[in-house]
């Protein structure tokens, strides 16, 4: 854990207005962001604890829990909401048997939903990982989920 | 020689600086308008939004917050237009459901006149905090310590010690809750130890070596010892027996 | 506002709250902080102004015509148009659709049935009724 963190707090040196893309940069590399690297962070970079966790905490983008292999993102943005994005969601909670924002106790799957992923045309819009899955109906949930189980 | 401005606050004319701010200038020449997240030794934020006005510029008619609004050449100013007024209302009416139960809202509340509040009792909250950060603001540009933050945002947003636990960069000066508006931040010195509940803190009350009394927290005093370079017996006796 | 409008969707709504949400509309166009906080009341104002009779229909007969607030629908099988397929059946999370042979038209437990629509979208002779 500690080499990436010193990497890409090198990377940066001491520009406190990167606080943002260090973040980025932290959660690409863990996935999530632990604590211990946002109290590292703070010491090394001279920013108060409370301003790197009032940032962690504003952007729905990070997540400063343990998140699963496989993020699944439910589109709840006005068109997918509209086509029923909200059913495809509770689909989802009942399949992986966890709710919005949780994690499966396998660390498999992270439930999470997003306002808007800019494909509304194929709403209502799934993205797993990087791979996306227009046009979600109920039945179409379970196969997909299939692929990531193993 | 800073610039000169003339303005019209209800139909008066007043001359002000360039750049101060609406606020300032109305409360100089004996013009209320109600605040909460204002505080004359923190830079405004216009959070609380009670202290809106109507601003004229040219045909354009606008409701802003006269704490962050610089006064400008020809500005016309209407502090409780019923523009203004029915927008005030409606704020109130909503700090009014978040704090059912707080006095200095509810007293806001029927100076205005709100008899019966707009929302429905199913939708009331009892909250203290109105989320106005002043508590945040002192603790950042006065006391320079920042121990605390507004954590989350939109509906979860509220001012928190980092990772929600204990503040530890906090030194129990007791800022926050001089400056809190609405009574949200809770101070309690007893037995020698000082409690803020809100930060989970709890701080030893330094003891005058002189007349025994219990005159502020060890951990601010060393933070303002190491601050200025001050000599290690210099708070030993409390101001009162200096 | 939000709790507002859910309480609609639920059949909460009480004819007062038409008039409070554009009043609230208004003042958040006024008074915001930021320019977003200025236009969020939009789709509100714009659903007040074009869909009228449906905030009605929730506030007043507590229905939703468009068929998707649960708490105002309800799903029922039309037993001619129900072939017996299964397919409803199978893909049901809840169990609530029972088979009762080919050709024969299926029964909908309405204690059972929790209104995700999964019926009614695999269905293609159109035999799921939402109401």
């Amino acid at each position: 854990m500690k080499d990436g963190l010193s990497v890409i707090l090198k990377k940066y040196g001491k520009d406190k207005s990167q606080l943002v893309s260090i973040l980025q940069d932290i959660q690409a590399e863990y996935n999530y962001l632990p604590r211990e690297a946002l109290e590292k962070l703070s010491k090394k970079m001279d920013i108060p604890q409370s301003h790197v966790y009032s940032m962690a905490t504003f952007f729905r983008a990070f997540s400063l829990n343990k998140r699963g292999k496989h993020i699944v993102n439910v589109c709840l943005g006005t068109a997918c909401h509209v086509r029923g994005g909200e059913l495809i969601l509770e689909s989802l909670e009942r399949q992986l048997g966890v709710g919005r924002g949780q994690t499966t106790p396998d660390l498999k799957f992270t439930l999470e939903s997003v306002n808007c992923m800019g494909c509304c045309a194929t709403g209502p819009v799934v993205k797993i990982g990087e791979e996306y899955f227009g046009h979600m109906t109920n039945d179409k949930v379970e196969p997909m989920l299939k692929k990531y189980r193993e | 020689m800073s610039e000169s401005v003339s303005l019209t606050i209800n139909g008066n004319k007043y001359s002000a600086v360039k750049g101060t701010y609406v606020l300032q200038v109305a409360r100089d020449h004996g013009i209320h308008i109600p605040t909460l997240c204002d505080h004359e030794a923190i830079e405004p934020y216009g959070a609380c939004r009670l202290c809106i006005v109507e601003v004229t510029r040219g045909a354009r008619t606008r409701i802003v917050t006269s704490c962050l609004y610089p006064v400008e050449e020809g500005l016309v100013v209407q502090t409780d237009s019923p523009r203004v007024m029915k927008n005030r209302k409606m704020l109130l009416n909503l700090l009014l459901a978040r704090c059912s139960e707080n006095h200095v809202i509810q007293g806001l509340a029927r100076e205005y006149g709100i008899e019966q509040p707009a929302f429905s009792q199913e939708y009331w909250e009892k909250h203290d905090c109105i989320v106005c950060g002043l508590c945040v603001r002192a603790c950042e540009q006065v006391v320079g310590v920042s121990a605390i933050s507004l954590v989350n945002r939109g509906i979860s947003k509220e001012p928190k010690p980092p990772f929600l636990e204990k503040a530890q960069d906090c030194i129990g000066c007791g800022s926050c809750y001089y400056v809190c508006p609405t009574g949200a931040v809770k101070l309690e010195d007893k037995n020698g130890v000082r409690h803020i509940y809100k930060w989970k803190v709890a701080f030893r009350l330094k003891k005058c070596s002189k007349c025994g009394i219990q005159w502020a927290p060890e951990a601010q005093l060393t933070y303002i010892r190491k601050k200025w370079n001050l000599p290690s017996d210099f708070f030993e006796i409390c101001p009162n027996c200096r | 506002m939000r709790q507002i409008l859910d309480g609609i969707t639920e059949g909460k709504g009480q004819e007062s709250d038409i008039q409070l949400l554009k009043d609230l509309s208004e003042h958040l166009q006024d008074s915001a902080l930021c320019a977003l906080g200025g236009s969020a009341p939009n789709p509100v104002l714009s659903t007040l102004r074009y869909f009228h009779d449906e905030y009605e229909a929730h506030i007043k007969n507590k229905k939703c015509p468009a068929g998707i607030c649960k708490a105002l629908i309800k799903f029922s099988i039309i037993d001619e148009k129900c072939p017996g397929c299964g397919m409803c059946v199978k893909t049901c999370p809840t169990d609530a659709i029972t088979f009762m042979g080919k050709k024969k038209p299926v029964i909908l437990d309405q204690a059972k049935c929790i209104k995700c629509r999964t019926c009614y979208d695999i269905c293609k002779m159109g035999a799921v009724r939402i109401e």
